[in-house]
């Protein structure tokens, strides 16, 4: 018999280094955390719209020694897995022995600024090796290594790669693990930190971040809009902690949503091409994984990055897998205002959604004032529309490079 | 035993862990001061870093300060 899976815990790392709270109430004001980002470096300085934790400090809230071996994904990933932990009532400093709780965590770089950094010191700085933890802080399992040894989480440490559908993809395997019985708790989430000399040019040369300037960068994010330009990169790091909802209700934990289904697929048939066949049958895939029926879902919560080739489709989706209920699906991007995390991404948009069914309230896609009529079909909810909805239900839908698609079902707990 | 060894090791392990400079004695467990054997890698490549030198590998494993001194001692200047 599958077991049904609570959410009794979240947390993440707000960009603008206040709170939770805060950032979901600006997120559902559609407030963008989106600053212009410039550095010195060199051969040629950045100067690009992004989401920077700038006041993110590892050392000040984990405290060395801890840190002294963790990249700065890892320390994000910590930080919000400490938050859900503590949120769902479990004790950041009981370090015992628990067989029956796990990590699974995503990540698409893992530690690649490590690499990068020891590149420069070989390059600029003429060093014949590099020093040794860059090998353990550059492991894109560093992340649930640190979680799991910080709480002495027995069960498995697995961590996933899945480009930015890495985090839908981890809580959804984890969701697997509590339902059939392999775990009674998981910590799963995802962190990333792109913003990262080499990784920015790359996206650069790919031609899909959106420009931007002191002035324009909070509005750089557009998706579904016809002027719609790129994507914004953003770093941080969200955690859930999802647990068999017996086990919950046995210790008395507070029972925030339901993770009732998980669906993921491949498209293979292009490595960035977005293909509206395979984002279809994933969610159709999560939908009856959860045995919500469609005209139960009343919020996706959408990949939109806005990309030109990337909204329409998922849109398309959208309209394929629920008809003519489409047009009143309310539908919105916040990616818009938290920046695309890359593997982190889908666990941020797993806590907004989880927050807005508790909350009865759904966020905008800021920025959206002139919709593309490709992306039209449903129900966009922009900035200043009426936003209060009683969910039974939500989707986050998760769509990678690769044609990795991962899609998430979220149930109220009522 | 070196004093500047000693000294250099007391700002390395202050500056990458917090460890206070006057816990940092000869005698002092590693173990206790919460250096592995993954640290102590790391602090031997600190010294062949500050120093410019090459320390070999190690051949055994040192449970105080003052044993993981005496294998850095000789790539050290002596003022």
């Amino acid at each position: 018999m599958k077991r049904r899976v609570a959410i009794t815990g979240v947390g993440l790392v707000d960009p603008l280094g206040i709170s939770i709270n805060s950032f979901f109430d600006r997120t559902i004001r559609g407030e963008s955390s989106i600053r212009h980002y410039s550095t010195n470096d060199i051969p040629v300085p950045i100067s690009i719209p992004a989401v920077h934790c700038e006041n993110f400090n590892g050392d000040a809230i984990l405290g060395k020694p801890r840190t002294i071996s963790m990249d700065k994904f890892a320390q994000m990933g910590l930080v919000a897995a400490f938050e859900a932990w503590t949120n769902a009532g479990f004790d950041i400093n009981d370090k015992s022995h628990k067989p029956d709780i796990g990590v699974s965590w995503g990540t698409a770089l893992g530690g690649t600024r490590i690499y990068e950094q020891g590149l420069k010191e070989m390059w600029l700085n003429d060093r014949e090796r590099l020093p040794p933890l860059s090998v353990v802080m550059g492991m894109n399992n560093a992340c649930s290594s640190h979680i799991a040894i910080q709480l002495g989480l027995g069960n498995s440490s697995l961590s996933y790669s899945v480009a930015c559908s890495s985090a839908s993809a981890a809580i959804g395997e984890a969701y697997r693990r509590i339902r059939d019985g392999e775990a009674n708790a998981m910590v799963a989430g995802g962190s990333d930190t792109p913003l990262i000399y080499g990784v920015i040019r790359a996206w650069d040369g790919m031609r899909v971040l959106s420009p931007g300037d002191e002035r324009t960068s909070p509005n750089a994010c557009r998706p579904f809009d016809k002027s719609r330009s790129g994507l914004v990169l953003g770093e941080g790091a969200a955690a859930l902690i999802l647990e068999d909802w017996e086990h919950a209700v046995a210790r008395n934990a507070p029972i925030i949503a339901e993770l009732a289904g998980y669906g993921a697929n491949c498209d293979h048939t292009n490595l960035v091409k977005p293909d509206s066949n395979g984002q279809v049958a994933a969610i159709s895939l999560a939908l009856n994984d959860s045995g919500v029926a469609p005209e139960d879902v009343g919020y996706i919560n959408a990949h939109g990055t806005a990309t030109v080739e990337g909204d329409p489709s998922e849109i398309e989706a959208l309209r394929r897998v629920f008809g003519d209920r489409a047009k009143d699906l309310a539908v919105s991007s916040t990616k818009s205002t938290h920046g695309h995390l890359m593997g982190a991404s889908g666990a941020i948009e797993a806590v907004i959604s989880i927050l807005s069914i508790k909350n009865g309230v759904v966020p905008p896609t800021a920025n959206l004032r002139d919709i593309d009529p490709a992306c039209e079909g449903v129900r966009h909810i922009k900035v200043g529309d009426n936003n209060k909805l009683n969910l039974k239900a939500a989707i986050s839908n998760s769509f990678a490079f690769g044609g990795s698609n991962a899609v998430l079902v979220f149930k109220s707990a009522q | 035993m070196s004093k500047i060894a000693l000294e250099t090791m007391q700002e390395l392990l202050y500056e990458r862990l917090g460890i206070d400079k006057d816990k940092v004695t000869l005698d002092a467990s590693l173990e206790d001061l919460g250096i592995d054997s993954l640290m102590q890698i790391e602090l031997l490549f600190d010294f062949e870093d500050k120093y410019k030198v090459k320390i070999p590998d190690l051949t055994v494993r040192p449970t105080t300060i003052g044993e993981l001194i005496a294998i850095v001692e000789p790539f050290v200047p002596k003022s």
